[in-house]
């Protein structure tokens, strides 16, 4: 196994937790309804995935377990969003430090285990080997023994591709993110789009969380998901809400990670510092953008300038 | 699910400024219309808020009324709970006033664990290197983590002030990169190596905040400090000129560079502020409370804060009782913890409740 590949390997697996959920961010974020609860759906799925999967001795019922989990926990962020009428940044926020607490809370309560609930029998999500193929320099590598979700990441991608940019749906989300009136004029409703794209989200959010739980280590803590449901949002809005510009994001993000723990192997680098190489990835490519977009003056549609909602004034 | 009006949104066209035009109003300006928070608002959230957390604990708990008591009212009944109680707010008010500043500027701090693990770290090296005992080292070890704080803001805050970044997403990331960058660093230079723990050497009693309460009560000089900052600024805001074009350049910005305001200038004072008032809070934690950086010192002030602050409508007079008001629920939830099955993280439910609510639009709106 070349170095290369190894590295084109670890690039792989690290892009399942990233892209899942910015495939899903992306719609939410086309539709003007940022998720930024990313994360907290993955954790919430990511617990989910693993304790209906220890209960069940299926993973495939974990994942299922972890997809309807972000799904109805992205709802209750639209929920907040579109009948309380609550910010929907401050209330994303809100839903992933929402999510820590509710975790711990089971995790202590429920299943009765202090800081990490792990246990036995769970069955993972089957990696796929490659048989003859994997004697293919590099190629076999990069794909020999990967987790079955990461092919399912894909298939989802090709099909949330296909269906942003070739559905009717995908035509109603970009219509309501041009502008609610000319979407309301031609009969889209504008909340019932929000609302799917967060639920569709969410539920993408539990593929990674999923991955997370039952695929990369068989276990679950609160701080699981390390700022992952960040990072992919950061992937959404570096690529531009579109999907090739998601996909790539993603991409980039998961080789800085993947370069983080193959010269962490070599034991050069302080893991510390290592460990740092995704965030600052996603800083760096955020500014380079945004000083890209300020020499071009251009200014698209998922730029982020914050007025809040609360000004106390009375 | 009745379907509720869609939310009314504007697109403005460019509109001109000082600098020329402006660049086109995005949705995320012009979907934020800006809400009076009204004081109704607030006690519906933290009834409603505390409503969440006895449903949870009718779920979960073996004696609900008894670990209800000791959530709410177990901080009063002892003294050492008290002092615990008013040290945790001590910490939470310059939190909560970090996000406060950046709120009222029209920036979203959410870094502030981050500047604050860095200040407090900071102020345990300067504290137990500096060689300067007493006042003099409690008073530099303050502005270390001051300074730190508002160093570890610099980059979002330029990068949000010059190109625009959405600094919620940097900041966030900032703290990932704090708790590692602390990691490493106490790893590498600060750490006590007759520790097996991760943490500093613990600091002389000289460099601790005083007590006001006789020990083991936690509780120290840091609070008059924070009245003071909290009232300077209710000053700043309330009665300078500065003060109010931070804050019009945090409602209007297009509008305040009409006016003249330089609105970056503001929007990167506040950040500024923000992150100092962060890192302090850090310092004071550190010599007030921990007497050394221990990893983990902070139950995520720096996002409680952000809690306290909208409790408080962003004023600094209400972020004071909103301090002392969560703080209590802090401390009643660790005498909770000890008495009955319920965990402490319930602190951290009741937090994402109250955050979801307090900006809804439907509870308890008063007129403006």
């Amino acid at each position: 196994m070349t170095v290369f590949g190894d590295f084109l390997a670890l690039t792989l697996t690290s892009l399942i937790p990233i892209l899942a959920p910015a495939i899903g961010g992306m719609f939410a974020e086309r539709a003007r309804a940022s998720n930024i609860a990313l994360d907290g759906c993955m954790l919430v799925a990511a617990l989910a995935a693993i304790a209906i999967g220890a209960a069940t001795g299926s993973p495939w019922l974990g994942l299922l377990a972890g997809v309807v989990a972000g799904a109805v926990y992205s709802s209750i962020l639209a929920f907040a969003a579109f009948v309380l009428r609550s910010d929907l940044l401050i209330a994303g926020i809100a839903a992933n430090l929402l999510a820590t607490g509710v975790t711990l809370l089971v995790v202590q309560n429920v299943l009765g285990s202090t800081g990490t609930y792990a246990p036995t029998g769970v069955q993972l999500i089957p990696r796929i080997p490659l048989g003859p193929l994997a004697e293919i320099p590099i190629l076999g590598d990069m794909l020999d023994r990967q987790s079955a979700l990461l092919y399912i990441t894909v298939l989802l991608f090709a099909v949330g591709a296909v269906v942003m940019n070739r559905t009717r749906f995908g035509v109603h989300v970009k219509a309501v993110g041009e502008s609610d009136e000319a979407a309301l004029a031609v009969g889209i409703k504008p909340v019932a789009i929000r609302t799917a794209t967060l639920l569709i989200s969410g539920a993408l959010a539990g593929v990674g969380g999923a991955y997370l739980s039952i695929s990369s280590v068989a276990s679950f803590n609160s701080n699981l998901t390390g700022g992952l449901g960040f990072i992919a949002f950061a992937a959404v809005i570096f690529g531009r809400a579109t999907p090739l510009g998601t996909v790539l994001a993603s991409l980039l993000f998961a080789a800085a990670t993947a370069l983080g723990i193959q010269i962490q192997g070599t034991g050069a680098v302080s893991p510390q510092l290592l460990h740092m190489l995704p965030y600052v990835a996603t800083v760096v490519a955020l500014a380079v953008q945004a000083i890209g977009r300020r020499r071009r003056e251009r200014f698209d549609v998922s730029e982020t300038n914050y007025v809040p909602a609360i000004i106390p004034r009375g | 699910m009745t379907t509720p009006p869609p939310p009314t949104e504007t697109h403005d066209d460019a509109p001109v400024t000082a600098e020329g035009v402006a660049p086109r109003t995005n949705w995320f300006t012009a979907a934020r219309r800006v809400v009076p928070l009204g004081l109704s608002q607030s006690v519906i959230a933290v009834v409603l808020g505390i409503a969440v957390c006895f449903v949870i604990m009718l779920a979960v708990a073996s004696n609900p009324i008894e670990a209800f008591g000791s959530f709410v009212f177990g901080t009063f009944r002892n003294p050492y709970s008290i002092g615990s109680m008013i040290a945790i707010a001590t910490v939470l008010v310059l939190t909560a006033l970090a996000a406060a500043v950046g709120f009222r500027a029209g920036a979203f701090n959410i870094g502030a664990e981050g500047q604050l693990v860095l200040g407090g770290l900071a102020a345990a090296v300067v504290a137990g290197n500096a060689g300067v005992d007493g006042f003099a080292g409690q008073a530099l070890a303050l502005i270390a983590a001051t300074v730190t704080g508002a160093l570890w803001i610099a980059v979002p805050a330029v990068l949000r002030v010059k190109f625009r970044t959405n600094e919620i997403l940097t900041t966030l990331m900032f703290n990932y990169i704090a708790a590692d960058l602390a990691l490493f660093l106490v790893n590498s230079y600060f750490r006590d190596p007759d520790s097996g723990a991760v943490e500093t050497p613990p600091l002389d009693d000289g460099l601790w905040l005083a007590r006001i309460l006789p020990p083991p009560s936690p509780a120290n000089v840091g609070v008059i400090l924070v009245v003071v900052i909290a009232v300077a600024m209710w000053i700043y805001f309330d009665r300078t000129r500065s003060g109010m074009r931070m804050e019009a350049a945090g409602l209007q910005p297009a509008f305040a560079e009409y006016l003249g305001v330089r609105s970056g200038r503001y929007l990167f004072l506040s950040l500024a502020v923000s992150g100092g008032l962060a890192g302090l809070a850090g310092g004071v934690a550190v010599l007030g409370i921990t007497h050394a950086y221990i990893s983990g010192f902070s139950p995520q002030y720096g996002f409680l804060g952000i809690t306290v602050a909208l409790i408080g409508r962003l004023r600094p007079l209400g972020i004071l009782i909103a301090a002392v008001l969560y703080a209590s629920l802090m401390t009643g939830a660790t005498a909770m913890q000890a008495t009955s099955n319920v965990p402490f993280s319930l602190v951290f439910v009741l937090q994402g409740v109250l955050i979801l609510l307090i900006t809804s639009q439907r509870l308890g709106r008063s007129s403006s």
